[in-house]
């Protein structure tokens, strides 16, 4: 350790003898003593300018500047003010000259001749107090060093736990990539690791920066930062802007951008930091949602078209009726044309019934509530009376139906579910069927009822023939065919809650064939009551 | 000689109300259930006092008629009046030289306040 014994101290002698300089010198001369010498006050306050003292021995008797004068001096500067003063004096030690030596700062006195060891003994208590005080002041500032140490260690170790909950924070964002990127020079400096997942890698040098920098939204928003900050305009410089980046897999990712221009922890450097979130979920849920509601749109359409067009020829006929019946002309032929009237009109409330019960069959698919009520039927004759009841609407339309049936096909089905499904393919046939024959076959597959309904029509294109079994879609245009495209999906719906299948085979031009598989046994297929 | 319309219309249900209201008016109905058989009975000499125009209908519908008519001199002036149920009719007709639109379902006052002038004009 260091010892303050060891380093020397400087003591000042001052007087205009030289002789007298000589003689203290030769008294105060030890190790650990360097005495400087002053022969005026003019030259002592010099030294005084220039050094630290632990003591000055100063003689009163001095001509220009007395020792009291200097002394007065010494005191005024703040510097030398704590510097204890011993007066050397030959002329008096009445107590009046002994006062004002003590008033101008003196803490002694010695009287020529001295003792020299009465004057060593003097000095070295004060080299003592000295050394002392000196001692303290650095154990004062050592203390204060420490205590500095100790506050910047402590504010280190709290920027660092705020540097690691922000880190935690950052990559904690799994969805969205934080950054941070020089707004001037477009190098990124921070990429957090989520890059890795979506991109690849999260260098600052990887494919989500080399994409951001050529993508023209990060291109305008930076720029516009940029611009508006120049142009002095008030903070915050924020933007928001969606891209669409390629991921390492080569499908393609959208990213919500936030970014703002902001100084970084040098006042004069910029920085952008951004997040940008992966939201291709909800992109592509958007988009899903916007063609839905386009499908829901056009079928709203269709069905207020289909719905209406009944309305005309029920409407015409009654208000053909009502004139007849205002014209009160009752007359027998009058009556039978109300009668043939009537039953038209009640023909068309039989369409809108249809229109309107399968808008309710699709209500209860959806709602899970298509309840089957099974019981023993024959499919040959199922379809036998329904091609019977059909007869005056293909016979409309020029149709000839072709019947090839089994006897007895049996099964548990429900029979006015079977029925629909029979009467939707073969009016479905008669719709796009060009008034070309229709062929009808029911046959049996191990436990599995087949029927086949084929037409010779306008056909089906590969691409549609899914998705006409879908709701409300169709293959056709409406502007060519009617309907509410909601028929395929009902017999579909039917079939498969009877546990069966349906398919088609179909070629543009070239006519379609459906073709229903039903189980015949319920074991075989779905319980009794069954709900889709 | 007896006032002659052309109803163009898929629907035997309509055809045939609509027949039994213009014979109110003593019109001669000449009914073609596809846009294809209604520019042929024109073609064939057929001079209606205005044409009923059904909108939707298979293959050969209400705008394919429209535009065989425009393209024969003779017959692109007859009145065409278009009967539909279709809620964006204005925009599924727009650009087609068409006289007016009867909005199914349609009234017989409609009807018959909508063809008189044409039958008036063509007598």
């Amino acid at each position: 350790m260091y010892d303050l014994d060891d380093e020397p101290v400087n003591i000042l002698l001052v007087d205009d003898r030289p002789e007298n300089l000589i003689a203290l010198s030769a008294i105060l001369d030890a190790p650990g003593y360097r005495l400087v010498t002053a022969s005026s006050g003019m030259d002592a306050l010099r030294h005084l300018l220039q050094e630290d003292f632990a003591v000055i021995l100063l003689d009163v008797q001095m001509p220009i500047m007395n020792g009291f004068d200097t002394a007065r001096l010494i005191k005024q500067r703040e510097r030398s003010r704590a510097v204890p003063i011993i007066f050397v004096t030959a002329v008096s030690t009445d107590t009046s000259f002994l006062f004002r030596g003590y008033e101008v700062g003196a803490v002694d006195y010695i009287v020529k001749p001295f003792d020299p060891s009465m004057l060593r003994s003097k000095v070295s208590v004060f080299v003592d107090l000295h050394r002392k005080a000196l001692q303290i002041q650095r154990q004062e500032l050592a203390l204060r060093e420490r205590e500095v140490a100790r506050v910047e260690l402590e504010a280190l170790r709290e920027r660092r736990a705020l540097d690691a909950k922000y880190r935690d924070l950052v990559e904690g964002i799994r969805d969205g990539v934080v950054w941070v990127a020089d707004p001037e020079t477009e190098e990124f400096l921070l990429v957090s690791s989520p890059a890795e997942r979506l991109f690849g890698s999260s260098s600052t040098d990887g494919p989500f920066v080399r994409q951001m920098r050529g993508d023209k939204a990060f291109q305008e928003a930076r720029t516009g930062a940029l611009a508006r900050f120049r142009e002095g305009a008030e903070g915050p410089h924020e933007f928001q802007f969606e891209q669409w980046l390629r991921q390492a897999d080569g499908r393609k990712v959208c990213l919500h951008t936030e970014m703002r221009l902001t100084e970084g922890p040098k006042p004069s450097v910029l920085e952008l930091h951004g997040l940008s979130v992966d939201v291709t979920r909800i992109k592509v849920a958007e988009e899903e949602a916007r063609k839905a509601v386009g499908v829901r749109d056009e079928f709203l359409s269709i069905a207020s078209h289909e719905l209406r067009t009944p309305l005309t020829p029920l409407r015409l006929k009654l208000e053909l009726m009502h004139r007849l019946a205002s014209s009160k002309a009752a007359t027998p032929a009058n009556c039978e044309k109300m009668g043939v009237s009537i039953e038209k009109c009640l023909a068309q409330v039989d369409r809108l019934t249809r229109l309107t019960n399968e808008l309710m069959d699709v209500s209860r698919i959806s709602g899970g509530k298509l309840l089957l009520s099974r019981e023993r039927v024959d499919l040959s004759g199922l379809v036998r009376d329904v091609c019977g009841r059909l007869a005056p609407e293909v016979a409309q339309a020029g149709c000839d139906l072709n019947l090839a049936l089994s006897t007895a096909v049996l099964g548990d089905w429900d029979r006015i579910r079977v029925e629909q499904v029979v009467t939707n393919l073969i009016t479905n046939g008669v719709k796009y069927g060009a008034g070309k024959p229709i062929d009808i076959i029911v046959d049996t597959l191990e436990d599995a009822a087949i029927l086949t309904v084929k037409d010779h029509g306008i056909g089906i294109k590969t691409e549609d023939q899914a998705r006409i079994f879908r709701l409300y879609e169709r293959a056709v245009s409406p502007m060519n065919y009617g309907g509410l495209g909601l028929g395929l999906y009902i017999v579909r719906q039917i079939v498969e809650a009877h546990g069966g299948t349906i398919a088609v085979k179909s070629s543009p031009g070239e006519g379609a064939s459906f073709t229903v598989v039903l189980p015949q046994e319920v074991a075989a297929a779905a319980p009794r009551e069954h709900a889709v | 000689m007896t006032p002659e319309i052309l109803l163009v219309d898929d629907d035997p249900s309509i055809c045939e109300v609509i027949t039994e209201v213009l014979d109110i008016l003593g019109v001669h109905v000449t009914v073609t259930p596809s846009g294809k058989e209604g520019i042929a009975a024109l073609n064939a000499g057929l001079r209606p006092a205005v044409i009923l125009l059904d909108m939707m209908m298979p293959e050969t519908d209400g705008i394919w008629f429209c535009r065989e008519m425009a393209k024969n001199p003779k017959i692109r002036d007859i009145p065409v009046i278009i009967l539909s149920a279709c809620d964006k009719l204005e925009s599924v007709a727009s650009g087609l030289p068409i006289s007016g639109i009867l909005r199914k379902p349609i009234g017989i006052d409609d009807l018959l306040s909508t063809v008189q002038p044409y039958l008036k004009a063509a007598s």
